[in-house]
C-alpha cells in the first residue's frame, strides 16, 4: 500500500460506509486510485475490468483481495445487466473506456464501441436496475475545438478527432438518460490526469519521469510549446467522490456536467523542466524533435461551477502531485521498466 | 426527371441503406429513373413499402441484412463496386426511441460508425451522404437553426442523431473521406404508412370522414418537407460531394415554411375540402422538442439548391397518393399501420 493510499484510508467519510459501489475501468489510472479510496472509506467495491492486469495499481497495491472483481467488457450487455440486477449498486463510477488518442485514430471503431456503446449499455442497464447514482467520466476533449476558452460546462460538445468525438457522444448520451429518463447520472470532465501507476509512457509526465530515472533526456515530439493543463489523480479522486456525494443528496444534479482542472497554463517544455528540477536532474534537458504539426491549443477549462456547487478544489496541486508521482515511480521503477508500456 | 444518358447517375453503383423507408423508396425510384445501378440494404421485408410497388424491387439488387453487420457492409461495398452511398437506415420514430433507446442507439449510432468504417476501407468510394436530422440540434433558443448550431439532442432519437452526425464529421475530417451530412425537417409524402405521423394520420382520418386527432397540443412548430424535394436534395448533395471534393459538410434542407401542427392539419383539411372537420387536440406533449425549423442559406448559396414543390403541390400529390392507396386496400387488413 502506498503512503498516499494509507493516508486516504485514515480519512473517514460516513457516506461511503457499507455502500455497494461499482467501478468500471478499475485497472486504469483513475480507477486504481479511486477504488482504494472507496475501500478506505468503507465502501464495498466491485471492479469491472476487461482482463486481469497484474501490473495495475490495484494488483500492485495488494487491493484485489478486498475487491470483488468482474472480468468482461462494458459492451457485454448480458454481463452488465446481470451484474447490475444482482448487486444493487448504490453508486457506479463509469471510468471504463479506451483512453488513448492515437489508438482512437488508428482504430476508431474499437474506441467508439467501448466509449460510446459501452456508455449506453451501462446507462440503459442502470435505468432498468434503478441504480442510485452514476458518475461518468467524460473529458475536456469532449468539447473539441471551440472558439471560446476556457470552456464552461454549457459549451457545445463537438469533438473532432475520434477520441474526442467518442467523449462528446458518451457525454450527450449521459445527459439524455438524465433528461429523458431521470437517471441520476452526473458527468465529470477532467483535464489530463497524472499520478503514480500510469504506464502510458508516451504521455508527458510518466515519460519524463521514466527517462530521467534512466538518466536519459526526454524526447518531445512537437515543439514543446503546446499548453496543457494537468490534474493530479488524487485531486481527481476527490472530485469524483465529492460529485457522487452531492449527487446522492441532490437530484437536481442529474444530467449536470462539471469541469475539474488545476487551471495551469504551462507549456510542455516548462512542465518538463519543472519535473527535472524536482528530480534534481536539470541538466537532462529535453530533446525537442519538432515532429508533427504545431498544436498550441490550450484545452483550458473553467472549474468555477465545481468550486461553487461542490466546494471542490485541487488541494494537492501540481507540485505536491508531481512529488508524489516521482516518489511512486522511484519506488516502482524496476517493475515499471519490466513491463511493456501499453494501455493501462 | 427522365432518363438522361449523360446523367451523373447513369450506370453509377449506388448503395442505399434504409431503402424500404419513406425517403429510401422514393430515392431508389429516382435513382433507377436516372439510370443508376442500385444496391439496397434491406433488413425487414416490408411488403407495403413503395419499394415493392410497381415492381421497383425487381430493378435493383437487394442485400438482406442489418446495418450493424460489418462484414456484410464491407462485402457489399466491395462486390458491387459501390461509388456512392446514401445512409438512410435508422430507427426513425421518436416515440419508439423513447420506449426503446437501446435499439435506437444501436441502429442509429453504431450502424452509422460501422458503415463509415466500411466506407473508409473501400477504395472506390466517391461520396457518402449521411441522413442526420433537424432533431440532431436539440432545443435551441435561436431559430431557425443554421449549420453552426451546436448539436445537443436531449431525447433518445435526437441524441442518436447528434452523435451520428458528430461521428460522420469526425470520419470525414480525420480520414479525408467524402462524407456529407443532411439535416432535414419532418418528411412526408405518399408511401408513409406510419399513420401515427401527422400528415398520413390526418389524411386517413379525413378520408374516413373523421376528425383528425392531434396527440400534442398542436402548437409544436416543425418544418414539413416533401419527400420528393428531399430526394432531389440528397442526390444533388451526393453529386456535389463528388465533384466539389467536400469533406464533412452538413446542410440543412427544408421547405422554408415552418408550420404548427394545427396549421399543417388545417392545410390538409383545406386541400381535401373538409374544413368542417375540427381537429381533436389531446395535449400530450412529451419527450420532444417544442419548436424547430431550419435555415437553408448554406444549401442555397453553396449548392444552388432550392425546393421544387410548393406546399400546395406537395400536399395535393400526397393526398392523391393516399386516396389511390385507400381505394386499392379498402377492406383489406390494415396491418401496415404498425410499419415504419
Amino acid at each position: 500500500m502506498s503512503s498516499a493510499a494509507e493516508e486516504r484510508t485514515s480519512i473517514s467519510n460516513s457516506y461511503w460506509q457499507g455502500r455497494n459501489v461499482l467501478v468500471t475501468g478499475a485497472t486504469g489510472l483513475l480507477g486504481g486510485w479511486l477504488a482504494p479510496a472507496l475501500i478506505g472509506r468503507g465502501a464495498k467495491v466491485t471492479a469491472l475490468a476487461r482482463h486481469e492486469a497484474p501490473h495495475s495499481l490495484l494488483a500492485r497495491g495488494g487491493w484485489l483481495p478486498r475487491i470483488s472483481s468482474v472480468f468482461g467488457s462494458v459492451c457485454d450487455r448480458d454481463l452488465i445487466r446481470g451484474l447490475l440486477a444482482e448487486r444493487s449498486f448504490e453508486t457506479i463510477f463509469h471510468l471504463g473506456g479506451q483512453p488513448l488518442v492515437d489508438v482512437a485514430r488508428k482504430d476508431p471503431v474499437s474506441t467508439l464501441e467501448t466509449n460510446v456503446r459501452g456508455c449506453w449499455i451501462l446507462l440503459d442497464a442502470a435505468r432498468e436496475a434503478g441504480v442510485g447514482q452514476i458518475v461518468m467520466a467524460s473529458s475536456e476533449k469532449a468539447y473539441g475545438a471551440g472558439s471560446r476558452m476556457p470552456y464552461r460546462e454549457d459549451a457545445p460538445l463537438q469533438g473532432r478527432y475520434p477520441y474526442g468525438v467518442s467523449k462528446s457522444c458518451a457525454d450527450l448520451i449521459a445527459g439524455m438518460y438524465a433528461h429523458t429518463y431521470g437517471v441520476r447520472v452526473a458527468i465529470a470532465r477532467c483535464v489530463n490526469l497524472f499520478g503514480g501507476g500510469d504506464r502510458n509512457f508516451s504521455r508527458l509526465i510518466p515519460g519524463v519521469i521514466q527517462a530521467t530515472l534512466r538518466s536519459q533526456s526526454f524526447q518531445i515530439r512537437g515543439d514543446g510549446k503546446s499548453i496543457r493543463d494537468f490534474l493530479y489523480v488524487e485531486d481527481a479522486v476527490e472530485a469524483y467522490l465529492t460529485l457522487a456525494e452531492h449527487l446522492a443528496e441532490d437530484a437536481s444534479l442529474a444530467g449536470e456536467a462539471f469541469n475539474f482542472c488545476q487551471g495551469l497554463h504551462m507549456t510542455m517544455l516548462d512542465l518538463t523542466e519543472k519535473i527535472l528540477a524536482l528530480m534534481g536532474r536539470p541538466e537532462l534537458r529535453p530533446v525537442v524533435q519538432n515532429i508533427g504539426k504545431p498544436d498550441h491549443l490550450s484545452q483550458g477549462l473553467d472549474a468555477s461551477k465545481a468550486h461553487q456547487r461542490l466546494g471542490w478544489e485541487a488541494r494537492i496541486g501540481l507540485e505536491e502531485g508531481l512529488r508524489r508521482t516521482i516518489a511512486w515511480y522511484r519506488q516502482h521503477m524496476q517493475e515499471a521498466v519490466a513491463v511493456a508500456p501499453v494501455g493501462a | 426527371m427522365g432518363v438522361n444518358e449523360h446523367s451523373f447517375w447513369q450506370d453509377r453503383s449506388v448503395f442505399v441503406t434504409g431503402a424500404t423507408g419513406l425517403l429510401g423508396s422514393w430515392l431508389v425510384t429516382e435513382l433507377v429513373a436516372q439510370g443508376a445501378s442500385v444496391v439496397a440494404l434491406i433488413r425487414d421485408r416490408i411488403p407495403f413499402s413503395l419499394l415493392y410497388a410497381n415492381g421497383l424491387n425487381q430493378k435493383i439488387a437487394s442485400v438482406s441484412g442489418d446495418i450493424q453487420d460489418y462484414m456484410l457492409l464491407e462485402r457489399t461495398l466491395a462486390e458491387y463496386e459501390v461509388s456512392v452511398v446514401f445512409h438512410l437506415a435508422a430507427q426513425t420514430q421518436v416515440l419508439v426511441a423513447n420506449r426503446s433507446p437501446l435499439s435506437t442507439f444501436e441502429s442509429n449510432i453504431r450502424g452509422t460508425y460501422l458503415l463509415l468504417e466500411a466506407c473508409r476501407k473501400h477504395p472506390l468510394l466517391k461520396a457518402v451522404v449521411v441522413a442526420s436530422s433537424d432533431k440532431a440540434y436539440g432545443s435551441s433558443d435561436h431559430l431557425p437553426y443554421d449549420e453552426e448550431t451546436p448539436l445537443r439532442g436531449q431525447y433518445p432519437y435526437d441524441a442518436s442523431k447528434s452523435c451520428a452526425d458528430l461521428i460522420s464529421n469526425s470520419y470525414a475530417r480525420n480520414f479525408d473521406m467524402p462524407v456529407s451530412v443532411t439535416r432535414c425537417g419532418n418528411l412526408y409524402g405518399g408511401g408513409d404508412l406510419n399513420f401515427a405521423r401527422i400528415v398520413p394520420g390526418t389524411i386517413r382520418s379525413v378520408h374516413q370522414g373523421k376528425a383528425p386527432v392531434i396527440r400534442t397540443d398542436g402548437t409544436l412548430i416543425r418544418d414539413y418537407f416533401y419527400v420528393r424535394d428531399a430526394v432531389l436534395a440528397y442526390m444533388m448533395l451526393a453529386e456535389r460531394t463528388v465533384t466539389g471534393n467536400r469533406r464533412g459538410d452538413a446542410y440543412n434542407f427544408s421547405s422554408g415554411t415552418p408550420l404548427s401542427v394545427l396549421e399543417i392539419t388545417a392545410q390538409i383539411l383545406k386541400a381535401m375540402g373538409r374544413e368542417d372537420l375540427r381537429p381533436v387536440v389531446l395535449g400530450e406533449n412529451r419527450g420532444e422538442i417544442k419548436d424547430q425549423w431550419l435555415g437553408t442559406a448554406k444549401a442555397r448559396q453553396e449548392l444552388g439548391w432550392e425546393p421544387r414543390f410548393t406546399l400546395q403541390e406537395a400536399l395535393s400529390e400526397t393526398i392523391d397518393w393516399y386516396r389511390d392507396y385507400f381505394a386499392k386496400t379498402e377492406g383489406t387488413l390494415d396491418r401496415a399501420a404498425v410499419v415504419a
